[in-house]
């Protein structure tokens, strides 16, 4: 009797231990991310839960936690739950999309967007319920905001709120160029032609012929920040990016080559990281950071000034690099009430760029901004806002970074397996278009 | 000889009980012991059932279907079977991973096998190299990986010590089409042969020592004992070695995704690293579902040749 009723503890556990499981499981499929079941001596309206991601950077994360608080001081029906991603944003939101446990509202970069887009997983901004009569009040409020905000943009209706906007300027080294018996305000290379000259005087080889130090050098790290750089100076030309057999885009991938090759003045091989060779005074002149790295070159104690990228001698375009965004983005899967309140959440944060700017250093382009005595006493920073004002983002295609990397590919086929650049230029352009053909016919 | 040991602790726990009695009791018993068991393993099978069965079948029934993450999974049959096969990026791929498995297996192997050897000898310092050369197993791939992109950047230690001899002033370790795969080989080679020298030498004290005196006393060489004493009894070793090895070389991505990125244009880009790239990056798991039960079926197909292969070996000894 007493070993039957343990055996039958026995079952009922291990049931209980399945269904426990099981339900763990099954549980945040039932739920719709936001929806919340009420509780008991709950006020009669009903509260909104919104999940908020972001990735990981400390100051703003403080400023973030700050005023958040205080939106749900003012909005007692808004609760929010705010996560910081510590590494790996791309993936895990990506994930949690896919699993349908994702934030109502998260902060990402718009290499994503184009695919957010393509696939419904993005709502477009309420400007309504921000209070605005429209949404061109909203995009009034910003610098330029044909350029600043272009990279949300689609058939005409804005699907983020930038939280940060980055693009990047050239930082130099004015001791490496006094060595060189140049001035960098002086002898700074204004189009691409005459970067190479300047750099070859700032390029130093030791005894052994070794490369000890470069002039200037492009950054290749991930193949998206490559096309923040490829595809702008193709654009200066008047060429477009996702047209790689053209003359400009060959044009483009001769210098790149020719740099590698030919001129020996640096090259994948070389690159360490963004930041690390400009810090060490190896590099003179470093045109892949944007106004984020001003606080990491100070406490290097790098003499720097600030200078605007080159651009082509006959350049059709004066863009610079490609602007690129952090932006506020509410997923298509919470509930239309909460999507409301995520919106104004992600303004409230968004309406503070002064304070964002002084503590945190991130960029978010708005007039009141620009205006301020704040950003005026800020050294370089109306460069990187003049930039931004004639720049454009990159493609906002879906599958943007498979795009990117075949050109990556087509870069290392060339600078280091030495195919033909039309060769080269032809085999990516086959692969975009497949890719983009298989984004159209879905 | 186990069911004999059950019928005694039968008899143990019903005594002089009836048959009926004897029989209910015994049935009664077995039962319950059947539910004890399962009581201890169920964690355990729920653990398999969750993290390993259920994601493997899932990633099967993934494999046939287009699935961008953001949109829930659409059935399209064999089409990301058939369309792999034409995919010239990942045919490339199951070459880099072939290549990488022969260049990190077959050295693995012998070196691993050669130092086992060599430590089993008593010699001035022994245990202090042992030790040493044991340290690479204890460090992450992470670490290994960004320590040896530094040492191969072209002003690296490396290029310092080797240049001198080639009269060359720099060497793109990492940025050559050819050097930067067997870059590679060698940081994994250099990585994972102290962990199986220490499976050798497990293996080799487990030889008994008289099989070597009496092959001595019958006049056989130090050679003659390796090749028909030690080798023949290393075999289950050898199988594990040469399976466990195998199945880490095919999986390589920790390496290839710190260090190189797959480039440069590829060269290093294995089948793992692809999954990676186009589940999380490309936003197409279906097909980074089927390049991985492509690469489950390789594995599956390697490893019953190899033990095979081992077995029947084994059989021919005896």
């Amino acid at each position: 009797m007493y070993s039957l009723r343990r055996s039958r503890l026995a079952v009922l556990f291990a049931i209980i231990v399945v269904a426990a499981v099981l339900a763990a499981c099954v549980a945040p499929r039932l739920a719709p991310a936001g929806v919340r079941p009420p509780e008991a001596g709950a006020p009669a309206e009903k509260k909104v839960k919104v999940v908020y991601w972001a990735h990981n950077f400390e100051p703003r994360v403080t400023l973030d936690q700050k005023y958040i608080a205080e939106f749900m001081e003012q909005n007692p029906n808004i609760e929010v739950e705010y996560e910081v991603i510590p590494s790996d944003f791309d993936a895990k939101l990506r994930t949690a999309l896919a699993a349908g446990t994702g934030p109502d509202l998260f902060a990402q970069w718009n290499g994503d967007i184009g695919t957010f887009y393509a696939q419904d997983a993005i709502v477009p901004v309420n400007a309504e319920a921000l209070g605005f009569g429209s949404q061109k009040e909203l995009m009034d409020l910003y610098v330029s905001p044909d350029n600043t905000l272009q990279g949300a943009m689609f058939d005409g209706k804005l699907y983020g709120i930038p939280n940060e906007v980055s693009i990047y300027a050239c930082y130099v080294n004015k001791k490496l160029f006094e060595e060189a018996g140049l001035d960098a305000d002086a002898h700074f290379p204004e189009t691409w032609e005459e970067m190479v000259d300047v750099a070859t005087k700032l390029t130093k080889r030791d005894a052994d012929d070794k490369l000890v130090q470069q002039g200037f050098d492009f950054d290749y790290g991930a193949s998206v920040w490559m096309f923040l750089q490829w595809g702008a100076m193709v654009r200066q030309l008047g060429g477009s990016e996702l047209e790689v057999t053209t003359p400009e885009a060959e044009k483009v991938m001769q210098y790149w080559v020719d740099w590698s090759n030919t001129w020996k003045l640096g090259g994948p091989a070389y690159w360490t990281g963004q930041v690390d060779d400009f810090n060490a005074g190896r590099v003179a002149i470093k045109c892949a950071m944007g106004s984020w790295a001003k606080p990491l070159v100070e406490e290097a104690g790098i003499d720097y000034t600030l200078k605007k990228v080159p651009v082509w001698e006959n350049a059709v375009n004066k863009n610079h690099f490609d602007i690129y965004a952090y932006f506020h983005m509410v997923n298509s899967k919470s509930a239309p009430e909460v999507q409301v309140a995520a919106w104004k959440l992600a303004w409230y944060l968004d309406s503070h760029p002064i304070d964002y700017m002084v503590n945190t250093g991130l960029l978010q382009p708005q007039k009141v901004l620009a205006e301020s005595q704040e950003f005026k006493d800020i050294l370089y920073m109306d460069l990187f806002l003049d930039e931004m004002s004639v720049s454009m983002y990159s493609p906002r295609v879906e599958r943007f970074t498979e795009i990117a990397d075949v050109l990556a590919r087509a870069r290392d086929r060339s600078i280091v397996e030495g195919m033909a650049i039309p060769e080269s230029l032809a085999t990516a352009q086959e692969e975009i278009d497949a890719i983009l053909a298989e984004s159209e016919s879905k | 000889m186990a069911e004999k040991q059950l019928t005694a602790n039968t008899q143990a726990y019903t005594g002089s009980r009836p048959a009926s009695m004897h029989k209910t009791g015994m049935r009664s018993l077995f039962f319950r012991r059947n539910l004890y068991g399962l009581f201890f393993v169920t964690p355990a099978m729920l653990f398999f059932l969750i993290f390993n069965l259920y994601p493997m079948l899932n990633g099967l029934y993934l494999s046939f279907t287009e699935y961008t993450l953001l949109k829930p999974p659409v059935f399209i049959g064999i089409a990301n079977y058939t369309g792999l096969l034409d995919n010239k990026e990942f045919l490339n791929g199951l070459q880099v991973t072939a290549a990488f498995v022969l260049g990190t297996t077959i050295p693995k192997w012998l070196l691993s096998l050669a130092l086992a050897l060599l430590f089993l000898r008593p010699f001035w310092g022994r245990e202090t190299f042992k030790v040493l050369y044991f340290t690479p197993t204890l460090l992450s791939a992470v670490v290994i990986s960004m320590v040896w992109k530094l040492l191969l950047n072209p002003n690296g230690l490396v290029n310092a010590l080797v240049t001198p001899w080639v009269n060359r002033s720099e060497i793109f370790w990492l940025a050559h089409s050819k050097l930067t795969p067997m870059a590679l080989m060698v940081v994994d080679n250099w990585a994972g042969i102290s962990f199986f020298m220490v499976i050798w030498i497990a293996g080799l004290v487990g030889i008994p020592r008289e099989f070597y005196e009496a092959a001595l006393i019958d006049g056989a060489g130090r050679w003659q004992s390796f090749w028909h004493i030690t080798l023949p009894l290393l075999r289950p070793t050898t199988l594990f070695v040469v399976v466990v090895s195998t199945i880490g070389a095919l999986q390589a991505f920790s390496l290839q995704f710190i260090m190189t990125r797959g480039g440069p244009s590829n060269v290093t880009t294995t089948v793992a690293l692809m999954v990676y790239n186009y589940g999380f990056n490309y936003f197409r798991m279906g097909v980074a579902a089927t390049m991985s039960v492509y690469m489950f079926v390789v594995i599956i197909i390697i490893t019953i040749v190899q033990i095979r292969s081992v077995r029947s070996e084994e059989t021919s000894y005896t």
